[in-house]
């Protein structure tokens, strides 16, 4: 049975060295531009801002290729809430209105798999879009620098 | 090193069968297993696994940022109030006309930190020469954190009290001890409230 395996252990390296670009060429492929890398919300009275925008906005591209018609989408996943020292803001508190709809959709950020669904589409090509993103500015919220960190995945079944 | 004696067909189904892949529900398995320098993709990362592999999805994070500064706001309902004229023989404590007078402390601080809204009248009530004490007046008050208490030019007093950040809503009434020993006139002070956080 040793025998038997490090036979087998010989013939399967090699392989997977040589052929798994061929294999990667074959297979549905992503690109994911997401700019800038920071979103930041400035301080502003509750009062006269109840709503904050973000100080720029988010280019999303989304590139495709060996689809084959099949169906892509792009979601949004928080790691957490925003958090400064002890005190925390809801990440659902912010929103983004979206442009190049309905490809791209408005939404709010959360923490919960799976996410929400930023953009969706299906085949090959080049989709791009802008996102806007605003928050809840709110009086309960105590004094900090709040950061969090948002995974943007795009993906197909 | 060749894999003399064993047929490449059978070691691939023994290693899927040590890897405990389902070939019914992996067509790509049958499908690299016809190929055999395919055999190490299927071993070494199955289906489910594969497609991240093959680049079937792209991850990218962005870092949210927000910056929130210490900050207060004090509203009343009015900035004026007036105790109308009344007989002291029958109205001992006379209502302002103004009564309850709404109130809005908003406060943006440490979660732990405490705020205070203090009140300090800028004398007695006044007219020419005339005085009527200051802490002839008093106030009641709704709402949590909000407290009733008396006019003071010496010393401030708290009219409210709340620990972290928020926005609270009340109300103050106004009362004014009557008095036959006032001397007629049109009396007036300036009180100032001051909501303060650390």
């Amino acid at each position: 049975m040793n025998r038997i395996a490090s036979t087998i252990l010989a013939v399967a390296l090699p392989a997977t060295l040589t052929l798994f670009p061929s294999a990667a060429r074959a297979g549905k492929k992503f690109t994911l531009t997401v700019a800038p890398a920071n979103i930041t919300f400035p301080d502003q009275d509750p009062d006269a801002f109840p709503v904050t925008a973000a100080t720029s906005t988010v280019s999303i591209t989304v590139k495709t290729s060996g689809m084959k018609g099949a169906q892509w989408s792009l979601t949004a996943l928080s790691r957490g809430e925003l958090l400064s020292a002890g005190s925390s803001i809801p990440i659902a508190n912010i929103s983004w209105t979206a442009t190049n709809q309905p490809t791209f959709t408005n939404g709010s950020l959360t923490a919960t798999v799976p996410g929400t669904l930023v953009a969706r589409n299906s085949g090959n090509g080049t989709w791009s879009g802008v996102l806007t993103f605003t928050i809840q500015n709110l009086w309960t919220y105590a004094t900090g620098i709040y950061t969090q960190t948002t995974d943007f995945t795009v993906s197909s079944p | 090193m060749t894999n003399r004696g064993i047929p490449y067909e059978l070691a691939f189904k023994l290693l899927l069968s040590e890897h405990r892949f389902d070939l019914e529900n992996c067509p790509e398995a049958w499908l690299l297993m016809k190929h055999l320098t395919s055999i190490a993709i299927a071993t070494a990362v199955g289906c489910s696994v594969a497609t991240a592999a093959l680049g079937a999805s792209a991850t990218t994070n962005v870092t949210v940022n927000s910056a929130v500064g210490a900050r207060a706001s004090l509203v009343f309902g009015t900035t004026t109030i007036g105790f109308p004229d009344a007989d002291p023989g029958t109205v001992s404590s006379i209502p302002a006309t103004q009564n309850a007078v709404s109130v809005t402390a908003s406060v943006r601080s440490g979660s732990s930190s405490v705020s205070t809204l203090q009140v300090q009248a800028a004398g007695d009530l006044t007219s020419g020469s005339d005085t009527i004490p200051i802490s002839n007046v008093t106030w009641t008050a709704t709402g949590a954190g909000f407290v009733p208490g008396t006019m003071n030019k010496a010393t401030a007093q708290t009219a409210g009290s709340w620990t972290g950040p928020g926005q609270r809503s009340g109300s103050f009434s106004y009362f004014m001890a009557n008095s036959w020993n006032y001397a007629t006139g049109n009396y007036s002070v300036t009180v100032t409230y001051t909501l303060s956080a650390p």
